[in-house]
């Protein structure tokens, strides 16, 4: 009981990341965001940097909330030979593009929709290192949380075996589930 | 009305148990990927085709899924030198096929992953017009399970609030955590 008044509100979050996983894989793709934004602004890269140190100079000058430094993997060159950065938050992605001749950054963002948003507070986890403290404290949270629904379902298992393990329709129901899982797991294997 | 939230709660939660399992371990084997081995298992095959050349990568899925030596999606058609290559997903399992178009084989290597590889493929499962009836049937478990969730959040809550002893404990235990959550969740969505 304590476990879950401590992740109440977690228990909501998972519920619509599941839910909307369901209607996003279900209907055409893209409905992800809420609203997109291009813009350009001045930036004059350093001289004599690699990719990865232009990138980190980019992240500076931007100052993208939640954001850290780019990883390796989010630095690339696009068609044009022009170095993209890739910043990715819970909020929605935003991509800077050095157009170096122009001393240009070319700013293209995405907001989530509130639904995508919830979605991706789900798999915040501390694995991702989060740099902004703010992402960080929800993702012990989360790892919190994690361990918490698997205490609470072994838990609530052994609360019902102690109470009343004779509740026909708690028998019937969770030997619905158990076989269905295993059906499912073996089918899909 | 006390007992009908009881038995509620009791029949959503043992509803939900098993896929609730599967989601806690493969969150914590996404959340601590060097706890767990994912080495997957690898076999090699090598399937002649016939004489004729395929020259589609599409063609050549459909052909060697006619045939029931693989299944899933594609998700990769590359042209080589020799022919092309195929990577076809199935959850758990990827099939990457390198079609020789001059001696008309294909080389299928297989690599199947381990339990809780299986568990973190099957997690990310969702939806209700897949490729195949079972990844259906898996996204109706996941709305089910998500609604299970709700039911329990709320039948808990009544049934704490009735439980007069744990009022105070209680009531510092979830304030705690809404103030710590919503705090979060609005600060991260308003930054």
């Amino acid at each position: 009981m304590y476990l879950g008044l401590l992740c109440w509100s977690i228990l909501f979050v998972y519920g619509i990341a599941g839910l909307t996983a369901t209607v996003f894989r279900a209907g055409p793709p893209g409905p992800h965001f809420q609203s997109s934004e291009v813009r350009m602004e001045s930036f004059v890269p350093p001289v004599n940097q690699t990719d990865k140190e232009v990138a980190d100079a980019v992240w500076r000058t931007l100052q993208i909330p939640l954001t850290g430094p780019p990883p390796e993997y989010a630095v690339r060159r696009d068609r044009q030979n022009n170095l993209e950065v890739s910043f990715w938050t819970t909020n929605g992605p935003t991509t800077a593009t050095v157009l170096e001749q122009q001393n240009q950054l070319r700013i293209e963002s995405h907001r989530n929709t509130i639904w995508a948003y919830f979605n991706n507070l789900h798999s915040t986890t501390p694995r991702d290192r989060p740099y902004d403290w703010r992402i960080r404290l929800w993702a012990y949270y989360n790892e919190f949380a994690i361990w918490a629904l698997l205490s609470m379902a072994l838990s609530g298992v052994y609360l019902w075996v102690s109470s009343r393990p004779r509740h026909l329709l708690a028998q019937i129901v969770l030997g619905l589930s158990f076989i269905s899982f295993l059906v499912l797991y073996v089918v899909t294997r | 009305m006390y007992q009908w939230f009881r038995n509620t709660h009791l029949v959503a939660g043992l509803l939900a148990v098993p896929f609730v399992l599967m989601y806690g371990l493969s969150a914590v084997q996404m959340s601590h990927a060097g706890w767990f081995s994912l080495k997957p298992t690898v076999t090699e095959i090598t399937v002649s085709l016939g004489s004729s050349p395929v020259n589609d990568g599409r063609a050549l899925a459909r052909i060697l899924m006619d045939q029931n030596h693989l299944r899933g999606e594609i998700r990769q058609v590359k042209a080589t030198d020799s022919g092309f290559q195929l990577q076809i997903d199935h959850p758990g399992t990827v099939y990457r096929v390198e079609y020789s178009s001059q001696t008309h084989q294909a080389a299928i290597r297989t690599s199947v992953a381990p339990f809780m590889g299986m568990l973190n493929r099957i997690h990310h499962i969702a939806g209700l017009r897949n490729a195949s009836f079972i990844m259906d049937v898996w996204g109706g478990w996941v709305v089910a399970v998500s609604l299970c969730l709700f039911v329990l959040g709320l039948t808990g809550i009544y049934m704490w609030f009735r439980l007069y002893q744990e009022r105070v404990i209680g009531s510092i235990l979830l304030a705690v955590s809404l103030g710590y959550s919503l705090t979060l969740i609005l600060l991260i969505r308003a930054a």
